[in-house]
Order: structure tokens, then sequence, then C-alpha cells
């Protein structure tokens, strides 16, 4: 029970919601699956906004790509066809992710509206060059990396996330690696990697480390080393050796030293695990 | 606020639901004793798992307000002490009851896994418990339980 909740009010559509995010501004909060209200309550919030009778649950490939609603839970992601993006990439991550419980709580917009720098989908969406679009009355449509470049919590008090879409990716190969204490803990360390292979060669690279414990962060230096080579061991064994270890910080759950060994260990472990996928494909 | 929605099937109507109830607390306030309760209270334990559209939650992260004109199914949709349902007999069977906490919350996510897909294997089980916390039983007897109910011909259940 959260006292200090007045009102939950349930629009039937993004403008609505708006409005009433106009008219209770500083004092309402949005709630899509509502997992992250539960587990943090905010004193500062009277009115919850409930998202429930938006449609925004829906997965979708169009033309541009595959598009998520805000609304998707994570268990609909894993299930839908959606899951067969880049070579079932989600199929073979989601399930590593929280519980299947927490799953069907956890929504899309939720994740990319807190951003906490231990999500797991952020390095995973970012490294798949996602695009958001936000409703402030109209849609506007960007790249998620800009809109965490940008003070985009500012821009969440007057936008709703509506959907994200993910770029096709021909010839592209990924993987990830998390560690955690439990499955249902949030992750210490985070890598994803994806890299398109044009005959034999690395023609673009994406590579990304979250839970550093900062905001993830894009391994250009390493991408640089990986660019017109081809994939190997000698490739591999390069591209870890310029990890920079300043990319990576301490807090109370692990040593800086650690963090830096073990993002060695998954940056290895997902080229050689994207190496073994396109020897399979091909 | 009021509240209308669907439980294991029948529609119902509560009037004294507050805006920042989980629907656990509700659903206990109105004599739902079936759902475990005051447990973990984050989602982390599985005891108070009820079926949202047919979709295993924890109900102590749903706000109540949220399943305004949904399905709600605790574990009396499978059966009652007198009428058990395969699924819950299975368990019995396997000894995978001990002091029986958890067990609603399992039987519940098995049975919403064997909805979806009548025949999981071994790994999907485990997967579709691993949202659950069992102190007693070492989980083993629940998944051969639910191995039991995944070998039958369709429509056996």
């Amino acid at each position: 029970m959260q006292p200090n909740i007045t009102d939950y009010l349930q629009p039937k559509s993004l403008p609505e919601a708006i409005a009433l995010m106009t008219t209770y501004s500083g004092r309402a909060a949005l709630v899509g699956g509502g997992l992250d209200l539960s587990w943090r309550p905010r004193q500062d919030i009277q009115i919850l906004i409930g998202l429930d009778r938006i449609p925004l649950s829906y997965i979708e490939w169009r033309p541009e790509g595959l598009v998520i609603g805000a609304g998707t839970t994570l268990r609909e992601l894993a299930d839908s066809n959606g899951g067969s993006y880049l070579n079932g990439l989600f199929s073979r991550i989601l399930d590593r992710i929280a519980t299947p419980l927490l799953r069907g709580m956890i929504t899309v917009g939720g994740a990319l509206a807190r951003a906490y720098p231990w999500s797991d989908l952020l390095p995973i969406f970012l490294g798949c060059q996602a695009h958001i679009t936000l409703f402030d009355g109209q849609d506007h449509t960007i790249p998620l990396e800009s809109f965490y470049q940008g003070s985009f919590r500012q821009l969440l008090k007057r936008s709703i996330i509506r959907e994200l879409y993910l770029p096709p990716h021909h010839q592209s190969y990924a993987a990830y690696q998390r560690f955690g204490r439990l499955q249902i803990d949030i992750p210490l360390l985070n890598q994803f990697s994806r890299l398109t292979l044009v005959e034999e060669q690395i023609e673009k690279a994406s590579l990304w480390l979250g839970a550093r414990p900062g905001f993830p962060v894009r391994l250009s230096e390493v991408e640089a080393v990986l660019l017109g080579k081809p994939l190997n061991q000698e490739t591999i064994g390069a591209a870890v050796s310029v990890l920079s270890p300043s990319l990576v910080g301490a807090d109370f759950r692990l040593s800086k030293e650690y963090r830096h060994n073990l993002a060695t260990v998954f940056l290895r472990r997902n080229l050689t695990e994207i190496w073994s996928q396109h020897a399979t494909i091909i | 606020m009021q509240l209308s929605f669907k439980l294991n099937g029948s529609a119902t109507q509560w009037e004294d639901v507050y805006p920042g109830e989980n629907l656990l607390e509700v659903l206990r306030r109105h004599d739902c004793w079936e759902v475990k309760g005051n447990n973990c209270t984050n989602g982390e334990c599985g005891a108070c798992t009820i079926l949202l559209d047919g979709i295993p939650v924890p109900s102590c992260t749903v706000f109540a307000a949220r399943v305004e004109g949904r399905n709600v199914d605790t574990i009396r949709l499978l059966g009652d002490p007198d009428h058990l349902h395969p699924l819950q007999q299975a368990f019995l069977r396997h000894g995978a009851v001990q002091c029986g906490y958890c067990i609603p919350g399992m039987l519940l996510s098995a049975h919403a896994l064997l909805v979806r897909n009548p025949h999981p294997s071994r790994d999907e089980i485990q997967q579709s418990l691993s949202g659950h916390l069992c102190r007693c039983t070492g989980y083993l007897q629940q998944i051969e339980a639910i191995e039991e109910m995944a070998r039958l011909p369709e429509g056996a259940e």
C-alpha cells in the first residue's frame, strides 16, 4: 500500500495521457508494468497514470525493422516472432534476465525510461542502433543513442515513449554476457557485441559495456581494431588488448581491477561466440 | 475506487480499492487466502503468483487498479481440496508438497506453461519455475510432477 497515492487514472489514448501529465505535472507518474514504482515507491507522487488501456503492447515487423511497442513485456518479446531478430538474439538472451514472473512485468518502455546504468536491455538496444519514438502531441523518432546523450529525463516529463524500432542488420551476429550474483540480481557488468561480416571481413562493429557501474559506454577503440579485419583468434586477441581499464570503475560490489578483468573475458567470449555463430551459419 | 474484473472466471466488483494498493493486498482483504501473502513483497519469491490474463505474475508487484476489466486467476482456478486438478494430483504423487507455501504459485506457473506448451522439455520446466523459491523439497519433485503431465497425450489432462 502506498498511502500517498490518491488517484489512479487510466487514459485511453496518448494525447489523453499527455494532457493528464500536464495537469498533474510534478506529482504524477506513468505506470507501464509498475514494477519499478512497486520496488521504489516515490513519496513525491500522488497520481498514477496507468497506460494499460492504451494499445502500446505490440511487436511488428515493418519495412524499417522490428518495432516494439513501449508496453511490451520482456516475456511477450521473447515469445513473439521478434525473438528471431538477429538470429534469435532475444530468444537466447531474455531468458537470462530476471525470472519468468518478472519478465511478465518488465516493459520495454519502462526499461528505456528508467535507464538504470545496470540495465540488461540498454547495451543491447544501443548496440542494435535502435531508434525511439516519443509522443508529445506528435511523434518524434530519434536514435536511442542521441536520446540518452540529451537531457532525456526532462524530455520524459512532457512526452511518452510510444515504441522502439530496431533496424535490420543483414549478415550481423550478436552475443551478450552478464555477470550477477544471481540471475534475479542486477548485473555487475554486462557486455553486448554485434558484428557485421561481409566476405569474412568485419565491416561494422557495435560493442557496448554496461553496469560498469556507470551508464553503458561504446567501446569505440575496440571497434576500430576490429574493422576491416577477419574474425579470428588473432583479431579477437588484439581487440581485447585495447580494452581500457578507464572504462570501468569500482563500487561496493566489485573492484575496478575485477571489473576490467571480467570485461576482457566477456569481450573475448562474445567475439568468440559470434565467430562460432558465423561459422555455423555459413 | 471501484474495481471490476473476472476472478477465476466470475465477474467481480469491489468498491473499496485504494489507488496505491497492490493486487495481493486487495485479494487477501477480500478473503482470497489461497494467495500467499506478505512474503518477499517484491516479486522475488513467487509465492503470491496469480495469472493475469493467463500470464503468471507476482501479485505483490501489480497495482490493483491495473486489473480493471481483466482476468485474474488464483489457484482456485485449478481445483479445490475435493476436486483436485490432475496437475495438483501429480504434485501429491511425486511428494512435491511439504510446507506448501510455494505450491499455489508453482502450480499456476506450471499450468500456464502446459497451456502454452503441452510438452515442455525439462529445461523449459526448470525455467518456468525459476521465479519460485521452495525451501523444503529442492524442486526435483515439482519438476518430475510437471514432466509427468508433459508426457500425457494432448487433451488427456
